[in-house]
């Protein structure tokens, strides 16, 4: 076996972590997105 | 066993959503485009004053390409986590531009491409050499989503490939030629929302039918080396993304026309929130990879992956979701290319080198017939076909990574020395092509930017130069 070589398996629940959790990221990309376009039309900054 | 590659999505209905969508883009496209004084510069930069959401939605959706949706799941198909990681590391190339997007506003408050720096920080040599650079890189970019168009449609509904490229870049153009950046922008952020809102649907759906639990053990069981985060060549790969996407943001007219575009207050924000939300893009669509492999499904196509899957877990309605998601993906990124490649040739070639007399009504005609040549172009270069698009991005990398120093430097290093730059770019490049052949496609970046800024520091410091700021302003605005 090689001393030196190392891995590091990902366990059930970070693998779960890294998939739910971008999934939740993206979803909040959309409703910040639409907040901040909401908010400049109110105020004339969009273009 | 073979998992075959048959359309998912009856061919009537994939006609209904093309004409829909494609109506509804070159409408709004017009429309928007309708909105400026009719100049050549509000042509090309949609008024300069473009506020935060539409900023940061253009930078989104122009940078979810059909990339993102072809190689991000052939990536966590392939190698994993850490190839889902690489993917979404390309994300840093934006973050990571956000105060160099501030200092040219700042340096260069009328400039309008990125070919104007380089030719006025470096000289007409390091112009010659950056703008070939940018050539290659750009027909590569071009072409990988012009066969992502017609891999991808054709994998959903069974376009012919020609038809469906035909058809996207066709659609792409009409709005460019008519309503040039502000169309551009203006249906980015539609595209944008579509696009992550839909991601984000699928990805649910998809989960739902096949368990993260159940993903991880199958994967535990038959394929453990996906999911190892020490795995040497993901943390190579990654590596090498995070300098790809550098490579292209710093270099490519597509991000200064951006930076150009927008107002001077939401350059930063925008482009850290941009990558932020774009580095969830990958990670989502490359976990459908990971699904594939969890199945132990052989694809016929590997590039597949994403359509084939979405359509296999969630039927006719999930094929029509990817088949959305991946129409918006490419028109927002091929009109943006169309855009600012054309922006950059009439501004540097037509108007810097063909006629620097020309009027302004005449350099806004000779964009949109810029737009129009780069469109045959990517079709007549397209036409043939090729099976994987990662060693066509992997390629380009070895050239655009050799840009990252002398861009960074000429913003904000005096002394940074034009010879040194040009030397950078060259022997950068050739080490990058060199890792590219010898070593390893995705190594290709590494030693390409490695190679540059160890050209671009000895160079300077043995040969500073003393550059005065206040030339990229005047020389723009003369």
């Amino acid at each position: 076996m090689n001393p030196f070589a190392m891995s590091w398996i990902t366990n059930a629940s970070l693998f779960a972590w890294i998939i739910n959790g971008s999934q939740i990221v993206l979803a909040t990309a959309v409703l910040t997105l639409l907040i901040i376009w909401w908010v400049e039309v109110r105020n004339g900054r969009v273009w | 066993m073979l998992f075959a590659t048959t359309p998912f999505l009856a061919p009537g209905i994939a006609w209904i959503l093309v004409v829909i969508f494609s109506v509804l883009w070159i409408a709004l496209g017009i429309a928007w485009g309708k909105k400026g004084d009719g100049g050549a510069d509000d042509f090309m930069l949609a008024g300069r004053n473009i506020g935060l959401s539409l900023s940061t939605a253009t930078l989104m959706a122009s940078w979810v390409t059909g990339n993102t949706t072809l190689l991000a799941p052939e990536f966590g198909y392939r190698n994993g986590l850490w190839g889902m990681f690489s993917y979404a590391l390309a994300g840093l190339g934006l973050i990571l531009f956000a105060p160099l997007a501030l200092r040219i506003k700042q340096l260069m408050p009328k400039g309008r491409t990125s070919g104007d720096f380089i030719r006025l920080r470096y000289g007409r040599l390091a112009w010659v050499v950056f703008m070939v650079i940018t050539a290659f890189y750009t027909l590569g970019f071009l072409m990988t989503q012009a066969m992502g168009a017609g891999i991808l449609l054709e994998a959903l509904s069974g376009f012919d490939y020609r038809l469906g490229m035909l058809v996207v870049i066709g659609v792409s153009t009409i709005y460019t030629l008519y309503g040039g950046m502000r169309a551009v922008i203006g249906t980015d952020f539609i595209q944008s929302l579509l696009i992550m809102g839909l991601l984000v649907l699928v990805a649910v759906l998809a989960f739902r039918q096949f368990p993260i639990d159940l993903v991880h053990s199958r994967l535990v069981d038959s394929h453990p080396e996906r999911l190892d985060l020490l795995l040497p060549a993901g943390l190579l790969i990654a590596w090498n993304g995070a300098l790809l996407s550098m490579g292209e943001v710093f270099h490519n007219n597509i991000w200064w026309s951006r930076v150009f575009a927008s107002r001077q207050s939401v350059v930063i924000p925008s482009f850290v929130l941009g990558g932020l939300a774009w580095m969830s893009v990958p990670l989502v669509t490359g976990s459908i990879g990971l699904v594939a492999l969890a199945r132990n499904l052989e694809l016929e196509q590997v590039n597949m992956v994403f359509p084939v899957m979405a359509a296999d877990l969630l039927g006719a309605g999930g094929a029509a979701l990817v088949f959305v998601v991946v129409f918006a993906s490419l028109t927002s990124t091929l009109d943006s290319l169309l855009a600012s490649t054309a922006d950059l040739l009439a501004e540097d070639v037509f108007l810097g080198l063909i006629k620097p007399t020309a009027t302004d009504a005449q350099l806004k005609l000779a964009t949109r017939g810029i737009v129009i040549g780069l469109a045959i172009a990517t079709l007549a270069l397209s036409w043939p076909r090729l099976d994987s698009l990662r060693s066509v991005l992997f390629f380009t990398g070895a050239l655009v990574a050799s840009t990252i120093w002398p861009v960074a430097c000429g913003l904000y290093w005096r002394s940074a020395n034009r010879y040194g730059a040009i030397a950078a770019m060259v022997t950068g490049s050739a080490a990058g092509i060199m890792a590219y052949v010898l070593i390893a496609d995705y190594s290709a970046a590494i030693f390409s930017a490695a190679v540059s800024a160890a050209v671009m520091a000895g160079w300077s410091l043995l040969k500073p130069e003393s550059y005065a700021w206040t030339q990229l302003n005047e020389e723009v605005t003369a």
